[in-house]
């Protein structure tokens, strides 16, 4: 790691196992309602063109030319920290009879983001409307994905309407208000105070990647000192809705509190009991209620370990849906009791560590991984440490761990048409 | 055994038949952690008439069974195999298309004992009376679940147009209906028609030591001495392709409306290098008329006759191939009419020229690239392709070798006006 400038830092991460080079460019601020919806339009904008590549065709162009460099925007939320990132995976040209992609695509991006598309301090008025358009398009098609649709709805229960529950890209209301001068002084915003993390990966030389950098200027930021961690307190009621709509099949989105945060205390017991209830083919929710009962193609369950919350999904019959909920609450109750075996252990951990290993085939993995250790700004493990801490969880630690896990949020979206 | 050697790429492919007739292929990556293992059938969800042994004329099976069988072929006396590799550190995955049924596992440790786990169990099915009815509740919930998505709607609304005699308007995994009639008697009569070594492959991609694993895989399949050694002999009888619906409209609970304009090829026969040229060109065509940098599509994008979710596919399988076009519109009449337009006048489209065609060129090199970064990329290419004597790995060397009069010719040929159709969904 290289400390360029203080809240400016560049990774490059070596190996030789892809043919490519992937970029990232990671702005990372506090999560704060009112940001939200800027940074997701500003993620589009982003996406669309520049100064120099002023249409859509110009731009794509110029990435077709870069031998169809891959390049896309994304905002994410990990905790309490909101993220806009910038993205590139290109050829490593020693494939190519060409040298200088690597420099041709970061003087790319360097156009892009210094020379955005912008007139008197302000975004491109017919770039601007045209991504709020889509913007707004994007909001409305949220009811046509019913279970994307179910975890949105379930996550406003559990976060009671607020920068955790907010869907990453917005909402129309906040969309309204903003305007191209408006959002272009928040891009200025971003560049100058955002602490960055600029992440290179693949067979290639830190000497070439500083150099490109070069010509990049960067002016200090300050370190933000809020924790990631979104640690949320038990909820005194159970919170509960219920809705219907024209569909075939109702879906069931239950939320639980689970006190697991990344890479501290109890991590990998997290990981083991998410695993055991709903993680996998062995889990108690798919042998149940899948297997022996039949009653659901899909159910499953999630967790986020940088908000200490675990959703269970599943796709069921509408006159089935109180069973399921049972059965679900149920098999919570049987881990509690520490009803499971240890060739499940042992199994879940070895499915566990099968996966973590599979991480370090994708280039994206990698880097996510390496960036999720810069957010806690806390230890890095080697293979072997994910290991042995995977391998040191017992029985006794999993019960300990469920017995804290409390359902708190149940949303049920009804279809009317099921069966 | 076949070795081919991929210099520039630094890849290789290896081949071999085995005397049982199952095809192996291994493509080693042992800079990988994993490893992959599919085990596929050249025998799908359209693969519903045929004459089974003991028989002298077609017969027809429901729609689904091919899905079915995928499904309830996990289930063994025992419980599900799934488990089996979960004890192995390995995932198990399996699905149907219209023409093959694969069952895949992904691993990072114990790669011999998946191999043999995965040979094993598709090749020892154990169809119940009970297991046959438990699956028939899930898939339900499966049918169910597809039914709620309006893109998936979309597609088969579209097939259902091009295809209205065919078995591939059908869908995949059947209808609450046609499962019902499914038996352990009807899925054993499937399987042994269709589950033969001899229409069968086994691929290997990732982490893994050629020769120990060719060795392996021989010793178990000599131990199977009873499963036949023959090539499957296919006698579907003729499509129907005389039909096409030129249009249908329908109206669904959702945000926005969508178009898709499809049209009807008939290429499928083409085989080996012929067709991986044939694809390749294809994907050409359809980039240069339709893709990010033609001036059609800023034009359409500008209008807002088009949004993020413009698609254009080209689906290629044993009994069919077709071009699929469209995405959420708030006209969709008019995208359907922009985009006949643009396939039946290309002749004079701007986009058609040297240098836009030059750009392309080198943009799927690319993508070709980095496209191999992915072992499952690479798994699902050989699966969905038998490129015979070449294969995906040649994609390079032949992009560099077409011609923009290729992709004319490839144009004049494929549009076809009579060949198309749409269909529409419209909100409510």
């Amino acid at each position: 790691m290289i400390n360029i400038q203080e809240g400016v830092k560049l990774h490059v991460i070596p190996t030789k196992t892809f043919k490519t080079l992937s970029i990232q460019l990671m702005f990372k601020t506090t999560l704060k309602k009112e940001t939200i919806t800027e940074r997701a339009l500003l993620s589009y904008l982003l996406e669309t063109n520049s100064l120099n590549y002023p249409t859509q065709t110009d731009f794509r162009k110029r990435l077709s030319e870069l031998y169809g460099a891959e390049y896309y925007t994304d905002v994410s939320r990990i905790g309490n920290a909101h993220i806009l990132s910038i993205n590139m995976d290109i050829v490593n040209d020693s494939y190519l009879d060409q040298t200088g992609l690597f420099e041709d695509v970061i003087d790319f991006l360097y156009q892009t983001l210094y020379h955005p598309h912008v007139f008197d301090h302000a975004f491109h008025g017919p770039t601007f409307d045209r991504e709020v358009t889509n913007l707004k398009d994007e909001y409305a098609s949220r009811i046509d994905d019913k279970e994307d649709y179910a975890a949105m709805k379930l996550m406003d229960l559990f976060f009671e309407s607020g920068k955790h529950s907010m869907p990453i890209l917005g909402v129309e209301e906040e969309l309204q208000k903003l305007n191209p001068k408006r959002l272009y002084d928040s891009y200025k915003d971003m560049l100058l105070h955002d602490e960055l993390d600029i992440i290179i990966l693949g067979d290639i030389e830190t000497d070439r990647v500083k150099t490109a950098f070069e010509p990049w200027t960067f002016g200090p930021r300050s370190k933000s000192n809020a924790s990631i961690f979104q640690k949320i307190k038990r909820s005194k009621v159970m919170k509960r809705f219920e809705e219907s709509q024209d569909i075939h099949q109702t879906k069931l989105a239950i939320g639980f509190r689970l006190p697991v945060y990344f890479k501290e205390e109890d991590f990998a017991a997290g990981l083991i009991f998410d695993g055991l209830i709903g993680g996998y083919t062995h889990s108690k929710l798919f042998t149940r209620v899948r297997e022996k009962e039949g009653l659901a193609y899909a159910i499953s369950s999630d967790l986020d370990s940088f908000r200490g919350l675990m959703l269970v999904t599943a796709g069921i019959d509408d006159d089935k849906s109180q069973k399921v909920e049972d059965m679900i609450v149920e098999e919570l109750k049987t881990l509690q009791e520490g009803h499971f075996s240890e060739s499940d252990l042992q199994l879940t951990k070895a499915l566990i560590k099968n996966e973590f290993m599979q991480t370090l085939d994708h280039p994206d993995s990698i880097i996510a991984s390496l960036y999720s250790d810069v957010l806690i700004n806390g230890p890095v493990w080697s293979i072997d440490d994910w290991v042995e801490t995977i391998d040191a969880v017992t029985k006794q630690d999993v019960q300990r761990l469920a017995k804290t896990c409390t359902q708190e949020a149940v949303f049920l979206l009804r279809g009317e048409k099921s069966s | 055994m076949i070795v081919k050697n991929y210099k520039r790429l630094d890849e290789q492919v290896i081949t071999t038949l085995l005397d049982n007739g199952l095809t192996v292929h291994l493509l080693p990556k042992n800079n990988y952690h994993k490893t992959i293992g599919v085990l596929y059938t050249d025998f799908g969800s359209i693969d519903t008439k045929f004459i089974p042994k003991g028989h002298t004329d077609l017969k027809s099976y429901p729609p689904g069974i091919a899905h079915f069988l995928e499904h309830t072929l996990f289930i063994k006396e025992k419980g599900d195999v799934s488990q089996e590799f979960s004890k192995l550190g390995a995932s198990a995955n399996a699905f149907t298309s219209y023409s093959k049924t694969a069952y895949q596992f992904s691993t990072t440790e114990h790669v011999r004992e998946n191999v043999t786990t995965l040979l094993d169990f598709v090749q020892q099915p154990y169809f119940t009376k009970e297991s046959v009815e438990k699956e028939k509740g899930i898939i339900s919930q499966e049918i169910h679940l597809y039914k709620d998505d309006p893109d998936w709607t979309l597609m088969l609304g579209l097939i259902g147009n091009l295809y209205p005699t065919h078995p591939v308007s059908d869908d995949i995994a059947g209808t609450e209906d046609s499962i019902e009639k499914i038996t352990p008697e009807l899925l054993y009569e499937v399987y042994d028609h269709f589950y033969q070594p001899g229409n069968m492959t086994l691929l290997l991609v990732g982490k893994l030591d050629a020769k120990e694993l060719i060795g392996l895989i021989e010793e178990n399949q000599l131990s199977k001495s009873s499963v036949p050694s023959q090539r499957l002999l296919r006698k579907e009888g003729a499509d129907n392709l005389e039909t096409i619906i030129p249009y249908k409209k329908i109206s669904m609970q959702i945000s926005k409306p969508k178009a898709l304009v499809g049209i009807r090829g008939n290429k499928y026969n083409l085989r080996g290098e012929e067709r991986l040229r044939h694809l390749i060109l294809m994907d050409l065509l359809l980039n240069m008329l339709f893709g990010d940098t033609s001036s059609t599509y800023l034009a359409m994008y500008d209008e807002g006759l088009i949004d993020d979710s413009f698609q254009f596919n080209y689906t290629f399988e044993r009994r069919f191939d077709y071009i699929s076009l469209g995405g959420d519109t708030s006209e969709p009449e008019r995208l359907v009419d922009a985009i006949k337009t643009i396939c039946f006048n290309y002749e004079w489209n701007p986009d058609i020229n040297a240098e836009h065609f030059s750009i392309i060129k080198k943009s799927l090199i690319g993508q070709a690239l980095l496209s191999m970064n992915s072992l499952e990329f690479l798994a699902d290419q050989f699966v969905e392709h038998d490129f015979e004597a070449v294969s995906f790995y040649d994609t390079i060397d032949i992009l560099e070798s077409v011609s923009l009069e290729e992709v004319k010719s490839l144009a004049a040929s494929y549009f076809l006006s009579s060949n198309s159709s749409f269909y529409i969904i419209d909100t409510e």
